[in-house]
């Protein structure tokens, strides 16, 4: 009887959120033998409910995400073959007009997205990197704040945001990112590390950021400042033995950001530009020897990507991107080039309105025009959507990489791989 | 008695058109519930249900309910060159550049400007072709400032109620591309609005009906509604 009414209550509980979500089924498949990792297939359940009315709103969003998992011994073969990690990807309550008129408070584990340009927003620095999909660049966790948002006349607002706690990135599962990165040193692969986490135990690690947007003859902007943890950790000591390195420990340093962004159009041609100026507050020395010392971060920085796009009458929809400084990418007064130039592109086509759309992407890199040969770096990434049904499709690609020197993408080089992906919405 | 001594007037072609599109934009706002349904060659049907908000001659905004695969997509028109997609898996607005404007709104048969624009007369210049008992048959042609996807449209317009009971569009290369059937008029308070809308694309033989299920008229819409912070909200 208890259960029948425990069961009665739920279902109304239930009954008044809405609840919609998406079932995602990720297959990577490697094409080179050589390839030393796993594939990192793995598949999502998101689940994402919601009540309110003109005054609030509550939002849940729950992600399951299942890992592919092969035993490597006898033992192993019992096991499940998936590993299982839940998520409360976000949770937040927000009130309109909170306190007065105008402001809006919203408060919980939220994404906040930054910056107008096409997926690689640099200024984008309020939330962490999710790269369980290292190829899904630019897709980002979210992280418990608090957002204030005043609304004013003439189409600007101006938001205040409090992050009371640093969250840390989401790497892959099943292999070590910085090592395919080739971020660092060939000499610290396979070495053991430890990440020194920013103390959560009072506010004296906070974070905070301002933010306005507002509108010139009819061109979007904004101008942004942001004090807080950089998302990708960085070395802070090494452990030398008998001139062996032991162990690496990682942290992640501090940073002052201030981003400007803008986003309009000129004779039909959607244009947008997204600088961030970067100002190390860290110092980060380490030494791979002791003769050697190297400072990694101290100088400030500029990163920026400017683009446009375009849609074709009955024809393709192109969208071109330069970026100067990569997501991840951190300057370096005494190692050269750092900051890498990208040459991103984008050509899409659809048709039979929409159930069938090819795309086109490349990224391409150039360290040195004058040494082309050796100094390269790209993917082409080909890719086919067919919408099945509504709520229904399916997206199979390649991504081809290929690269000389001491590009982003020759690291990446041997991981050339097919993808195929079922989504499903509810 | 009003609409009888208007057949007796003579109306030169423009004049009819800025009849249409006062008619039109009669209301001071309205707030819509509609239904779409996306009808194939092969006979197969997709649903689309969304709510649409309008006020004045610009300003509109569109959310989808309805299937769960594009529902809470926002779509805001402040002016002609002001168009701002919302896109809630990404939590992010994004601005549409015009040359997105003629393409199809979201696989149906009407583009982004068909359902953002109505100022007829901004864009075209009208002349009579014909007429008969019923309706007077306009030819529209775009204006050479306007930046309109048809190289003619022809108008028959209902001379009862001075909206159109269909629109023939030609494309850039003169050819009959869709046809606009306004299939059902209502009468709410004391203006014509139309209950549904039926557009085929002549072409690749596809049609999309536009249902009205619910409308109110001058119910008073703040501008507050035609906001970006308000697009992130009404999903």
């Amino acid at each position: 009887m208890k259960k029948i009414f425990s069961l009665f209550i739920l279902t109304g509980f239930l009954y008044s959120f809405e609840i919609n979500g998406e079932g995602n089924i990720n297959n990577f498949y490697f094409i080179k033998d050589s390839v030393k990792l796993v594939p990192y297939n793995f598949h999502e359940l998101q689940l994402n409910i919601k009540n309110g009315s003109e005054k609030y709103e509550f939002y849940s969003s729950f992600v399951l995400r299942a890992f592919e998992e092969k035993g490597t011994n006898l033992e192993k073969l019992s096991l499940p073959s998936f590993k299982l990690r839940t998520h409360l990807w976000e949770y937040y309550l927000s009130i309109y007009d909170f306190l007065f008129k105008n402001l809006d408070l919203k408060v919980g584990k939220q994404r906040i997205a930054w910056g107008k340009a096409d997926k690689l927003n640099i200024t984008d620095v309020l939330n962490p990197f999710d790269f369980q999909n290292p190829f899904d660049f630019g897709k980002k966790y979210s992280s418990f704040s608090f957002l204030f948002d005043v609304y004013l006349p003439k189409e600007t607002n101006f938001e205040v945001t409090f992050l009371p706690n640093f969250s840390p990135p989401l790497f892959p599962e099943n292999f070590n990112f910085f090592e395919i990165l080739n971020f660092y040193s060939p000499l610290l692969k396979n070495v053991k590390d430890t990440i020194i986490y920013p103390e959560n135990k009072n506010f004296k690690n906070s974070m905070y950021a301002f933010k306005i947007n507002s509108k010139i003859l009819k061109f979007d902007f904004s101008l942004s400042y942001f004090y807080g943890f950089d998302n990708l950790p960085i070395f802070k000591n090494l452990i030398i033995e008998n001139d062996t390195i032991k162990k690496i420990e990682y942290f992640f340093p501090k940073m002052h950001m201030a981003g400007f962004d803008f986003s309009g159009e000129l004779k039909g041609i959607g244009i947008w530009g997204e600088f961030g100026y970067f100002i190390p507050r860290d110092t980060v020395i380490f030494s791979l020897f002791p003769s050697t010392p190297d400072t990694l971060l101290s100088s400030p920085y500029l990163k920026y990507i400017i683009g446009f796009d375009y849609n074709f009458k009955n024809g393709p929809y192109i969208n071109f991107q330069f970026n100067h400084g990569f997501l991840f990418e951190r300057y370096s007064p005494s190692i050269p080039n750092t900051l890498h130039d990208y040459y991103v592109l984008r050509i899409e086509k659809k048709f039979l309105r929409e159930k069938i759309k090819f795309g086109l992407s490349g990224i391409g890199e150039v360290l040195n025009f004058k040494k082309l040969k050796n100094n390269y770096g790209y993917s082409i990434i080909p890719e086919f959507l067919y919408k099945i049904h509504d709520n229904l499709e399916m997206k199979i690609g390649l991504i081809n990489i290929s690269g000389k020197g001491k590009t982003l993408f020759n690291s990446f080089k041997d991981l050339d791989q097919f993808y195929l992906n079922l989504k499903v919405s509810f | 008695m009003i609409n009888f001594l208007f057949l007796f007037i003579m109306f030169t072609g423009n004049e009819i058109l800025k009849r249409v599109e006062d008619t039109y934009n009669a209301p001071s706002d309205r707030v819509s519930e509609i239904k779409m349904l996306l009808l194939e060659s092969d006979g197969s049907k997709k649903e689309r249900e969304m709510k649409i908000w309008m006020k004045g001659k610009y300003k509109k905004l569109f959310v989808f309910k309805n299937p769960a695969e594009v529902k809470g997509v926002g779509f805001l028109v402040l002016s002609d060159e002001e168009l701002y997609l919302y896109l809630p898996a990404f939590k992010k607005i994004r601005r549409i550049a015009s040359s997105l404007k003629n393409e199809s709104f979201m696989g149906t048969d009407f583009s982004y400007n068909d359902l953002a624009k109505s100022e007829f007369t901004k864009n075209y210049n009208a002349e009579i072709k014909n007429e008969n008992e019923k309706e007077y048959i306009l030819e529209l042609f775009p204006k050479p400032e306007s930046d309109v996807e048809y190289s003619k449209l022809i108008m028959f317009v209902n001379k009862e109620i001075f909206l159109p009971d269909s629109v023939k569009f030609f494309d850039k290369g003169k050819n009959l591309f869709k046809i606009m059937r306004n299939k059902k008029f209502n009468k709410i308070k004391d203006y014509w609005v139309i209950g549904e809308i039926e557009m085929e694309n002549v072409k690749d033989k596809h049609k999309t009906i536009m249902i009205t299920l619910k409308e109110d008229l001058d119910t008073g819409l703040s501008d507050e509604i035609f906001t970006q912070r308000n697009l992130k909200r009404a999903e």
